[in-house]
Formats: structure tokens, sequence, C-alpha cells
């Protein structure tokens, strides 16, 4: 059961750190898109199993 | 969408791949298991924590239990380190029996990395350095992995709201982050979270092999005045544990010997020496980081163990008399060479406590030369 949460848990990250991406590439102002992309990092990490 | 635009996005999103790249390679290096040298003859067999629970099959903390069978029908032993992957002290004595031990009769088991999971990350935000390394005199390196406290969130996650486990230990509020911690769940769930399944698994062991008694090696911060050079005991334990600090008092070495509290629920020495037969010990050496007023924990601190905080708050009498704070600090091989010398006591002391079961140990370094010379003297190296 808590290896289960686990996995649907990095599913949700991965999606997240997609969303994030993508909206790296549409946004229009440049402070956004690097707050998107610090966002993004650790995200990916998580969704990657690596911290 | 403008064509500058676009550049500039992907410009950002390059350097983030990078900041990946960067930090999840430290993150990936720090989870790559220390080498052990094994090599040494008297090692008589190799068992996993898997054996004593199908569950950890697979899982970071399916670790290694090495047995030294002297082929003689006697007490055993098992002395293991690594549960708090910071306190390494306690790390490095089971790797001295790993790499030196022989094993005259009875038989010994050995547990270098209890919470394996531990090694593989460090606390946030603390700024601990994740190995410390040691050059041998024939050129080559020895290094081991140091880590935290806790079970990595990234083997054991989420965890609960509440849980009040068979431990005892009712966990809630702030406390819930002790459902990783390898010494406040024993005797453990045999299909629960992964530090309660590692626990069970020791429980399993200890009551499978029919362990007669155990030492769990840990380190404390100066300011733990009823913990630093410490036997803690189980009541069971007492005239096992007495004796052994009695010897060592003997030989010249300030320890001391602790009751284990009544509620030090989900503790090894409480929670194991309840539910096995087994004489549950647990040691504490001195090391500052473990302490809240260390200064920066870089390599140098773990390894020669001199604070000046902590020297200063000796000098103006915080600490009493139980133990002194010398100006050379309390450095590895010091702690190293006090649990060797408590474990090999409590050997000693069995074999002399029950003679119908006897054990005894041969081959571990000389303390004072350890202390002396360091442990890039003591420790094998991987050629």
């Amino acid at each position: 059961m808590i290896s289960v949460l686990y996995v649907i848990y990095r599913i949700i990250v991965a999606i997240l750190a997609l969303v994030v991406i993508w909206d790296i590439i549409r946004e229009k102002k440049f402070d956004m898109a690097i707050c998107l992309g610090i966002v993004c990092i650790p995200l990916v990490l998580r969704a990657l199993g690596i911290k | 969408m403008k064509n500058n635009q676009l550049i500039r996005n992907v410009a950002v999103l390059l350097v983030a791949a990078l900041i990946c790249v960067v930090a999840g390679s430290a993150f990936w290096e720090q989870q790559q298991p220390d080498v052990l040298y094994t090599g040494n003859p008297n090692i008589t067999g190799v068992l996993k924590l898997s054996d004593y629970n199908a569950n950890l099959k697979g899982t970071i903390n399916d670790v290694d239990i090495y047995v030294f069978d002297s082929g003689v029908p006697g007490g055993k032993a098992f002395i293991y380190g690594g549960t708090h992957t910071n306190e390494v002290g306690s790390m490095l004595n089971a790797v001295t029996y790993l790499e030196n031990a022989k094993c005259e009769a009875g038989t010994i088991y050995v547990m270098v990395h209890a919470n394996n999971s531990g090694y593989t990350h460090t606390q946030p935000l603390r700024g601990q350095i994740g190995k410390m390394t040691f050059d041998l005199p024939d050129g080559t390196v020895r290094e081991f992995h140091v880590g935290t406290r806790l079970t990595n969130p990234i083997h054991q996650w989420p965890d609960p709201n509440y849980r009040f486990n068979p431990s005892g230990r009712e966990l809630k509020h702030d406390e819930l982050a002790e459902i990783r911690n390898l010494n406040r769940n024993h005797p453990g769930v045999q299909d629960g979270y992964l530090t309660e399944q590692t626990c069970w698994a020791i429980y399993n062991f200890i009551n499978t092999e029919g362990i007669d008694f155990i030492l769990d090696g840990h380190e404390a911060g100066a300011e733990s005045t009823t913990l630093v050079n410490t036997l803690v005991v189980h009541e069971n334990a007492v005239p096992l544990g007495s004796t052994a600090v009695m010897n060592c008092v003997i030989n010249n070495l300030p320890m001391r010997l602790e009751f284990s509290g009544q509620t030090s629920y989900g503790l090894s020495h409480r929670g194991l020496g309840d539910n096995t037969n087994a004489l549950c010990t647990l040691f504490e050496s001195c090391n500052p980081v473990m302490g809240g007023y260390h200064e920066k924990i870089d390599e140098a601190l773990f390894k020669d163990g001199i604070s000046g905080n902590y020297r200063a708050m000796w000098e103006a009498g915080l600490f009493g008399n139980n133990y002194e704070i010398p100006e050379e600090g309390w450095p590895i091989e010091k702690r190293t060479a006090y649990h060797m010398s408590i474990s090999k006591e409590l050997i000693n002391a069995f074999d002399t406590l029950y003679p119908d079961k006897p054990i005894k140990v041969s081959g571990l370094p000389d303390a004072n030369e350890m202390i002396e010379k360091g442990l890039e003297y003591t420790l094998k190296s991987l050629g």
C-alpha cells in the first residue's frame, strides 16, 4: 500500500514537471520563466527518484 | 510566439537541466554503496536481512550480516553499527570486526550498515559532508559514506499522520519523521514501513538465530551528559553490562553504565530487550557533530572531533566531571577504539558469566595502537 502511494506520488510529480516544462516554453515573461525553471529542478529530481 | 522569446525560454530550460545534472550527480553519488573489505578469511557466511523478513527483498535495507562461526558451540553475539548513519564510530567498529575478527568460540554476527537507506542522503539544510576518506599507507584511499539518522524519503515516503506501532511509541505532530528512525521502531512491523520492516527483520534474526546478546553502536553530542561514553543496558543485561564497563574502567577507559528507560519505546535496548531473549546493550561515544553546538560539519570535524565550542563549554563546567573534552578532541580512531573495547569486553564478560556458552574473539587491533596510529593503519586496503 505504502509503495503504491509512492508510485502514485512519482507519477503526479512527473506530470507536474512536464506541465512546468511546457509552461517554461510558453511563458512570455523572462522572470516568470526563470521562476518556473527553479520550480522544475526539484520536481525532475523527485520524479527520477534521485532526491 | 516570437523566436527570441522561444530561444530565451529554451535557454532557461537548458540552465535548469544543467543544474539538474550537477545537483543530481551529487545526490546520485551519495546513493552508491560503500565498498567494504570482505577478504577476512574468518568470515564463514553472509546472511541477508531479507532472510528474516522477505518484504525487504530488493530494497536498499536488505543488508548483509557477516557470520564468524568458530565451529565451537557457544554464545552468539550480534554487533552492529550504522543505525544512525552519521554516528560513524559505530559503523567503523563494525568494519574493524569485519576486517580483522576471528571467532575462537561461539559465533559473532556483524552488520555494518543497519539502516543502509540512511547513508544515501544527508539532512537538508544541515550543510554536512556526505563521505569521509582515509589515505592508507599503500597509497590507496578508503571511502565511507556519512548519512543522517533517518531513512531516506525516496525509500520510505510518505510519513504517516499518526502511528502507534508495537514499539509502544506514539508518533504524532513533530515526531512523525521518527517513523524513519531505526532506533525508534523496535521490534518493528513485518509488513509496515521500510524502517519498521528492517526493525522486524533484526527482531526475527535475533529470535531465529538465538542471539545471546547485542551491541547497537551510537554516538552522542557532548551535551548528552547521561549518554557519552555510556553503555545503556536493558535490565536483563545489567550483570553483563556492568562487568564489561567495570573491566573497561580498570583499563582506564572512562565508561559508565545506564539503565534502559522503561519508556524508551522503540529503542533497541528497550524494544528488543523486552521482546527477545537477547541481552540488549547500546553504546554511545562522543561525537561533536551530533550535538547542537557543533561548528561547520566538514570532514575534519567528523574525523578529528575537535570542537572549540564544546571545549569552551566543558571548560566552563557545563558538563560536570563525567568526561573530558580535551584540546585534541574526540578523534574518530579514539571513538572507534572505545566501541571496539566495549564490544570486546562484552564478549569477554559473557564468556565469563555464562561458561556453558563460551565466546571468544581474537585478531582485533590493539586499541592504543589504533588511537596512536589512526584508522589509516588498521583499515585494510581494497587493492
